[in-house]
């Protein structure tokens, strides 16, 4: 079910008034509804794949109360080598095989042994790289002693399969959703009213901004060596805005539905694109990943502090993993390495936690300075896009090429003026935002309640006026 | 108490819009269109049709009703898939009590496509609220506000309310002839590709619907004639073998087996040239009073 359809506009109100109105104040039964309406969710795209999150529910269920039952070293670590197994295989096989498959077949062929075609007609389940690694954070937290595993499964289930962040996150970490669902959860007002406002926002983002710049972002990658190169900047400025929206659409939309249930996500973008440095971009980029693999991959590693060599190679390992748990194509690992190359410099010369402040914290306007590294950020981050969004290398590589053309400053072929103010608009509700949860926590809030209002009815008409057909959301891809 | 105020609150605040989306709902169903005109035709003159024509857009652009000798209503229309063909056929097949010729439009993508998987799904919504068809459960095709874009409803309302603008394009006998011309060679080839599928995932439904519309003929004295209509050869040179033959095969047996039954093939016709097309696979006015002249001669001799 995606969150910008008709089909949700109707399940969240029903599931929030049963929710509510019948669950009351018993954790348990309202535990249930949160699963049985999760199922009915996931099972709306394909009822087929809900069994792949049954058996992550179970496996990982059962994995932790084993875990807590041996002490053991050695068998703690094969239990916790079963979990990562069964979750890895699943999302490797959905996700990788063919790409595995693939490469082989062209490295043997590249070596005058061909292979026949072993591809298979594979539907990558939606969200599977989300939930897998949610349940994972479960049982390594469990086997570091971290969190006591839980015995009750209609929780656990409820932790894996919680709706609003289901299939594109945030992957939240077990540490902080498990607990909720054992807390008594009383209707708060405020609170759920601040959840109304960021769904709002986050469609807003989705349907007027994302959906729009797609609508130009399709035809200028498609087409690429018919543009000038000006046009294939613009396209993927474009792009960056899209994905940014997109995904941080999707967001505030499962943030703000969890609201409405009582629940705290964690934030998972804070204002990516005025960052000043890549460091601060990548703690502001899709928080809950970034974490993650920080948490569970870098810091085992031995994170920075191993010797250079090690750090090196430990940060090429989180961009790289990073790029290819988005998809399986060399892209997504070209977007990786590019990253890696970007922070490395920042993290060597020790500058990577220089900006942990809020940019111009205590002004209304950047200094010119500031201004001066937002841009260069925001450059880098949109070239790192193209091989992102690139159908293959060689397109990215192709689009690059074309950029830096004499037509680079040409007049862009492709120049929408109403998308422009609305990116200009959009910007500037962003910075006003900048040191809050999501741009419009507490916007006018100084105003009186019709203004407020207001606003908000001009974000829904926006939404009517601007709004294209029904668009998946990007990350539900990965 | 307090989920009370919330739902107050957001009632009073979404009120405005739902208001606001039932007037502009209203007033686009008002709107006269193709749909609500063919299923008034057909509510009132149903008694008099002696040939109904179904089909898609290739049959409702390029077969004249007013040009036949008999009298026909063109019940064809753009992207009108099989199942929806069937659907008015069944609909109606009581109240066409002097059908004598039922023509149905079959061309290459015909068995193997429904409106309702493909990329104009949105028309879908036409059949519910203007036939009265109960064809989907989902709430976006009951409305219009809701299955096309602003842009398209603003300028509907726009068009009709403002300029006046007559929006139905049929004729009388509900034919939709065209008049120009595109690029013959790219429309051809990218509706080929286009048109291309042999994934059939309707064709055992679409075999069993048509099986029981040829007993209802045989029954009723109404002879059946499938036709298809001639395509440029930029179109025609670029199907794809195994979808032709499934296609052919299945109306050559159901012809031989069924003396109610005819086939009217001009897919590679010869008599049609490029001056008869509006693009790779529709025919424009002048290649459609030449087909229906044709298809004139044909009936006269079954």
């Amino acid at each position: 079910m995606l969150f910008n359809s008709i089909d949700f506009a109707i399940f969240l109100p029903v599931v929030f008034l049963l929710y509510w109105g019948v669950g009351k104040k018993n954790i348990r039964v309202q535990n249930i509804l949160i699963v049985a309406a999760s199922y009915v969710f996931y099972g709306w795209w394909d009822w087929r794949f809900l069994f792949l999150i049954l058996l992550s529910t179970v496996v990982d269920y059962s994995i932790g109360l084993a875990l807590e039952k041996q002490d053991k070293e050695r068998y703690r670590k094969v239990l916790l080598w079963i979990s990562l197994l069964v979750n890895l295989g699943l999302l490797g096989f959905f996700k990788y095989f063919n790409f595995f498959i693939d490469n082989f077949s062209s490295a043997f062929s590249f070596f005058g042994h061909p292979l026949g075609g072993y591809s298979l007609n594979i539907i990558l389940p939606v969200g599977i790289s989300f939930y897998t690694f949610q349940t994972l954070s479960y049982t390594i937290d469990v086997y570091r002693k971290k969190l006591a595993p839980t015995r009750d499964i209609i929780a656990f289930s409820a932790f894996v399969s919680f709706f609003p962040q289901l299939v594109a996150g945030p992957i939240e970490r077990a540490t902080n959703l498990l607990p909720q669902f054992f807390k008594e959860r009383n209707f708060d007002y405020v609170k759920a009213k601040d959840g109304l406002r960021q769904i709002l926002w986050g469609l807003f983002k989705k349907i007027v901004i994302a959906d729009n710049c797609a609508k130009y972002v399709n035809i200028i990658f498609e087409n690429h060596e018919a543009y000038s190169g000006s046009t294939l900047v613009l396209g993927a400025v474009f792009f960056a805005f899209q994905i940014y929206c997109d995904f941080s659409g999707y967001s505030d939309i499962a943030i703000g539905t969890a609201r409405l249930f009582g629940f705290n996500l964690m934030q998972n973008f804070a204002f990516p694109y005025f960052s000043r440095d890549m460091a601060e971009f990548w703690r502001r980029w899709h928080i809950s990943l970034s974490t993650w693999f920080r948490d569970y991959v870098y810091i085992p590693l031995g994170g920075s502090k191993v010797s250079k060599a090690k750090v090196v190679r430990n940060v090429f390992i989180i961009f790289l993993v990073s790029g290819f748990w988005h998809g399986a194509n060399w892209t997504f690992i070209f977007w990786g390495g590019l990253n890696a190359l970007y922070f490395l410099p920042l993290l060597l010369l020790k500058r990577n936690r220089k900006n942990l402040n809020d940019v111009a914290e205590s002004s209304n306007f950047p200094s010119l300075r500031t201004l001066f590294q937002i841009a260069v950020t925001f450059s880098l981050t949109v070239f790192a896009w193209v091989f992102f969004r690139a159908e293959n290398v060689g397109q990215a590589f192709g689009y690059i090429k074309r950029i830096f053309s004499k037509t680079l400053f040409s007049i862009p072929k492709e120049m929408p003026l109403y998308l422009l103010m609305l990116l200009f608009l959009f910007i500037i509700i962003e910075w006003t935002g900048r040191t809050k949860q999501y741009a419009i926590e507490k916007f006018w809030f100084n105003k009186p309640v019709y203004m407020r209002w207001g606003f908000y009815y001009l974000l829904a008409i926006g939404m009517y006026v601007y709004g294209i057909k029904e668009q998946e959301f990007i990350y539900f891809q990965f | 108490m307090i989920i009370g105020k919330l739902v107050k609150r957001l009632i009073i605040f979404l009120l405005p819009i739902l208001l606001g989306f039932c007037v502009l709902e209203y007033y686009l169903r008002a709107i006269p269109n193709d749909y609500s005109f063919k299923k008034e035709y057909l509510e009132e003159n149903a008694e008099n049709i002696e040939m109904l024509i179904l089909g898609s857009s290739h049959y409702f652009r390029g077969i004249l009703a007013e040009d036949l000798d008999i009298n026909s209503f063109n019940a064809a229309y753009i992207s009108q898939s099989l199942d929806l063909d069937f659907l008015i056929f069944n609909t109606y097949k009581d109240r066409l009590k002097n059908l004598k010729f039922l023509i149905i439009g079959i061309s290459y993508p015909s068995l193997f496509k429904s409106l309702g998987t493909g990329v104009e799904y949105w028309r879908l919504k036409n059949y519910n609220l203007y036939y009265d068809f109960h064809i989907t459960n989902n709430p976006k095709d009951y409305s219009e506000i809701l299955s096309n874009t602003f842009d398209v409803n603003k300028t509907k309302i726009i068009n009709y309310y403002y300029y006046h603008k007559n929006p139905i394009t049929a004729s009388k006998l509900g034919s939709g002839p065209v008049r120009g011309q595109k690029d013959l060679k790219k429309k051809g080839i990218d509706a080929a590709k286009r048109h291309t599928d042999t994934t059939m995932p309707y064709f055992k439904e679409y075999i069993k619907e048509l099986d029981n519309i040829i007993e209802y003929g045989k029954e009723n004295n109404i002879k059946i004639v499938l036709v298809t209509s001639p395509t440029y050869h930029t179109y025609s040179e670029n199907l794809n073998n195994r979808q032709l033959s499934l296609m052919s095969h299945l109306l050559d047996s159901i012809t031989k087996n069924n003396q109610n039954v005819f086939w009217a093939d001009y897919l590679k016709d010869k008599n049609f040239t490029k001056e008869d097309f509006y693009d790779g696979d529709h025919l424009r006015l002048q290649g459609a009073k030449k087909f229906t002249e044709i298809l004139n001669q044909k009936l006269d001799s079954l």
